[in-house]
């Protein structure tokens, strides 16, 4: 079987009725990529790599996931102290094997539930 | 040029090696980015870590972007005239297609370092879906890191450096972590291969 690579990149700001904690906003990106990576698993593994940026003026975060279950995140040293208002969301998800469509639309759901 | 499939590790693997690089060694190092997405990630990371990023998304430049690729190589060399030029192929990338641009077309290149990283923590899975890029990448390596060996089982260490050693009987394959940085002994190994 030949698979091929589906890659789908999206940038949102979220706007959260509130601002957030970094703690919060870490949860929110972080149960967003663990829901990509339970619908895009083969074998208990993503063929593929699903990562996010998120940044809003100087702190920053960057989110991978590899596994269902597993995000692993590398932030800035002012990332835990810092209070979110309007924090930009770049993700990228780059798989093998579902068709593009099937992507976009698990992508676009997974981000619709996000306050935006 | 570093290389490995999506998620291995090759970022984390990079920002060790460029910090290394340039707080220890003093070295100049711009690093090019090249993601499959048309937004990027890796780069704006690297950027915010304080490293010379040069971007090159939305294609691979095994295949897509050739031309951009040696179009940022000899930017670079005439602007920056760096010590070292770190690349990080994308996920998707046959690292010898890579090559054969940079050895055609890149000015300033006095030696070509391949390494790939490869994820033990998927490596049975990954195996079994999709052997042929894995392995391909392997092939292509002059040292290969068995990387995420936190995530893995001895069995699937194992596994993989008898595989790799069955595909590319040149290339050393050293385990590591890498999450809390690059060990010492692969570190070193590492420069030595790169110098040789």
């Amino acid at each position: 079987m030949h698979m091929h690579e589906t890659a789908v990149s999206r940038r949102v700001e979220l706007r959260p009725p509130r601002p957030l904690s970094a703690g919060e906003l870490e949860g929110i990106v972080s149960r967003l990529l663990l829901r990509l990576a339970e619908g895009l698993s083969i074998k208990g593994v993503v063929p593929g790599h699903i990562k996010a940026f998120v940044t809003e003026g100087e702190p920053y975060a960057a989110f991978s996931c590899t596994k269902p279950g597993k995000v692993v995140t590398r932030a800035s040293n002012d990332w835990s102290g810092s209070v979110f208002l309007k924090p930009s969301l770049s993700l990228n998800v780059v798989v093998f094997g579902p068709a593009k469509d099937e992507v976009e639309n698990l992508v676009d759901g997974c981000l619709a539930d996000l306050p935006q | 040029m570093v290389s490995g499939f999506l998620g291995s590790g090759k970022t984390t693997f990079i920002r060790h090696l460029a910090g290394y690089l340039v707080v220890q060694k003093e070295q100049r190092v711009v690093i090019i980015e090249n993601e499959a997405g048309e937004v990027g990630i890796d780069d704006r990371f690297l950027a915010r870590e304080g490293f010379q990023v040069r971007e090159i998304y939305g294609g691979c430049i095994c295949c897509q972007l050739t031309g951009e690729l040696t179009l940022a190589v000899n930017q670079i060399a005439e602007r920056f005239n760096p010590d070292w030029l770190i690349i990080e192929a994308t996920g998707i990338a046959r690292p010898s297609t890579i090559l054969n641009t940079l050895r055609k077309y890149g000015k300033g290149i006095d030696n070509i370092f391949t390494l790939v990283i490869a994820d033990t923590g998927r490596w049975e899975e990954l195996s079994e879906i999709m052997p042929e890029l894995i392995f391909a990448q392997i092939a292509e390596a002059d040292l290969v890191i068995a990387g995420k060996i936190d995530e893995a089982s001895e069995s699937a260490l194992q596994s993989l450096m008898a595989k790799a050693k069955e595909i590319n009987p040149r290339a050393e394959v050293l385990p590591a972590s890498l999450i809390k940085g690059i060990e010492e002994p692969v570190l070193r190994r590492l420069l030595q291969h790169a110098y040789a």
